[in-house]
């Protein structure tokens, strides 16, 4: 019999069920994978726990969708390929659009699969396992992303910023063990000027020079009113009890009213 | 039958290149290029594209760059990705031509931080608020397993390179590189945004600050490890674990309740410059400001004057003159004389006429 000594590494795995374990039957009683059907694989879900299988294919008329579960049986990666097929790599990603891994193979292995025809395929893990050697450990990185209310999700070094009111700072506190732990600490205290802020361009307001103070100077004498708690100044008659008053003040929609009632010629 | 093992296997075919991408028609001795690159000089190597490297499978590819010669005794390994974060991060490895066959050496690249910071300062430019230099994850990382290194030194002369040309892409394989791209939170960075600050109007000496007014001030930088959060002056934080969601509400007197006194953006933040009130933003309480009379609101406060009063604006100074004098009203007209008086000047006139 004769052979290439050494043939490339995918070459090498052509004949075999890898990426799948030697036990696995890659069939499910209805459709099957022929061996060879892919290559290679590497799978590293951020959120998956281990033992990783190939659970579910669903052929429609534009593309495939690959499903991998984990031990849970939780679906965990999904890759598409497009049809017709051109990719070699299925890039697999998580329900977060975070990168999972990827199986390997050629177009012409993958075109047995739309032939199986429209409609989804369930495997069990006895079918479909995936080799140890081609699952990698993800760090247990803690928080792995913050998820926003729009469907994004934001990693790396992430800046939170308070504004419009909103004041963030980092305050110390100890565990039950006397260990210090940071505490971040979130105050809402408004923005008093943010009307100002509106402003679009910035010049369209105009800062005024606020009433403070109203001087009332009567003769030789002054006296300085300054508003109450509510910024609020109080116009009224002298003697506002005395059934008689002539000297009336009254406050209307319009404005202030001083009058003093009486005859008229 | 023994069967050779996987280094050897590796020595006599691409892997750990993609099949194509190397090893073509590689001459049995003397120089080669890229893709000439004999089967045996690197039989094994494996990367992890860190959290903030960009990398995207599919469309970047790690690729060897360049194998050099420094004099007579050191060689160095140069891979590089095309990602656009990791154009200008290279991973070196580095051999002595005395290491032994199959020498595995593990290499990461700094970390983005520390590699802004070198460009910062090679720029002359002020590290802005990009996070310590020690925050953060490498932007990549990698080992790489050599075979045997006069097979290298045979072909490469000292202080001679063997680098990748535009049409010599030598290739990993994609099932070598493992690729965390936006796999995790790195770090918590705290700042706040500015405040509104008051102005005055054009005519009055504008507000100054003893420090730099900015957009942004950083509060905290690299925050990592078990970290808390506490819900401060009308905040209300709800944990919904069915949803592993954190909610923060503005609700006033939730949380630590109203506050007192002014929060301040950082540590040290002061007033005004000669400030009278001591307001952070330079406005003014609300009891300071004459905001309504008699609750009318302004801009435009309007006082009618009624039937005997008169009401005269001095723009000149400021003032509104209100005259309680009675005008157009009906007045009566009395006299200081007494009745009989009258009676008797009547009775003069009557007698008169």
């Amino acid at each position: 019999m004769s052979g290439i000594r050494h043939p490339e590494y995918l070459k090498s795995l052509e004949d075999t069920r890898y990426p799948f374990l030697p036990t696995a039957s890659l069939s499910n009683g209805q459709v099957s994978f022929p061996e060879g059907t892919f290559l290679d694989a590497h799978l590293y879900a951020v959120a998956g726990s281990g033992r990783y299988y190939l659970s579910q294919v669903v052929v429609q008329s534009d593309k495939l969708t690959l499903t991998i579960s984990d031990q849970g049986q939780s679906p965990r990666l999904t890759g598409e390929i497009a049809l017709p097929i051109i990719d070699e790599v299925v890039r697999l990603v998580d329900q977060y659009g975070r990168s999972g891994g990827m199986l390997v193979s050629e177009p012409a292995r993958l075109a047995l699969l739309p032939a199986w025809g429209l409609g989804t395929y369930r495997f069990d893990r006895e079918q479909t396992e995936f080799c140890v050697g081609c699952q990698m450990p993800v760090p247990a990185a803690g928080v792995a992303g913050f998820r926003l209310e729009n469907g994004d999700t934001v990693t790396g070094e992430v800046w939170l910023i308070g504004e419009d009111g909103v004041v963030l700072s980092i305050e110390e506190t100890e565990d039950a063990k006397g260990n210090t732990i940071e505490v971040l600490r979130v105050d809402v205290v408004g923005d008093p000027l943010y009307l100002q802020r509106l402003c679009e361009p910035e010049e369209l307001f105009i800062p005024v020079n606020p009433i403070r103070v109203i001087r009332v100077i009567n003769d030789n004498v002054s006296y300085d009113c300054t508003p109450d708690e509510q910024g609020n100044f109080n116009i009224q008659m002298n003697d506002s009890l005395a059934s008689d008053a002539a000297l009336r003040v009254r406050t209307t929609s319009e404005g202030i009213v001083i009058t003093v009632e009486g005859s008229t010629p | 039958m023994s069967r050779p093992n996987f280094f050897n296997e590796n020595a006599n075919r691409t892997f750990p290149f993609r099949s194509g991408s190397a090893g073509i028609d590689t001459p049995a001795s003397g120089s080669v290029t890229m893709k000439q690159l004999p089967d045996d000089f690197i039989v094994d190597c494996g990367f992890i594209m860190g959290p903030q490297s960009s990398f995207v499978e599919g469309e970047h590819q790690v690729y060897l760059d360049k194998i050099y010669r420094v004099g007579s005794s050191r060689l160095i390994y140069e891979f590089r990705c095309d990602a656009p974060d990791l154009a200008e991060v290279p991973l070196r490895f580095t051999r002595q031509v005395t290491d032994p066959e199959y020498r595995t050496e593990f290499v990461e690249s700094d970390t983005p931080n520390a590699i802004q910071a070198s460009l910062s300062e090679s720029t002359s430019l002020s590290l802005s608020a990009s996070g310590s230099e020690d925050c953060g994850e490498p932007y990549w990382s990698g080992y790489l397993v050599t075979g045997p290194l006069e097979s290298v030194t045979d072909r490469l002369a000292p202080d001679t390179a063997l680098t990748r040309s535009d049409s010599d892409a030598v290739l990993v394989e994609p099932t070598l590189i493992q690729n965390l791209n936006g796999s995790q939170v790195i770090s918590l960075n705290l700042a706040n945004a500015d405040r509104t600050r008051a102005r005055r109007p054009g005519d009055c000496e504008a507000y100054t600050w003893d420090f730099t007014l900015e957009d942004l001030y950083v509060n905290t930088e690299c925050l990592q490890g078990d970290i808390k959060l506490r819900s401060g002056y009308n905040v209300a934080l709800n944990q919904i674990t069915l949803t592993n969601t954190l909610q923060f509400a503005a609700i006033v007197n939730a949380g630590q309740g109203e506050p007192c006194e002014e929060v301040p953006l950082f540590p040290g933040e002061t007033p005004p410059v000669d400030s009278a009130n001591g307001l952070l933003a330079g406005d003014f309480y609300c009891n300071e400001v004459l905001r309504t009379v008699n609750g009318l609101r302004g801009p435009n406060l309007v006082l009618f004057a009624g039937t005997g009063v008169s009401i005269i604006a001095d723009n000149e100074t400021n003032r509104v003159v209100i005259d309680v004098n009675l005008v157009d009203l009906t007045l009566c007209t009395y006299s200081t004389v007494s009745i009989s008086e009258s009676l008797s000047e009547s009775e003069l006139i009557s007698e008169s006429v």
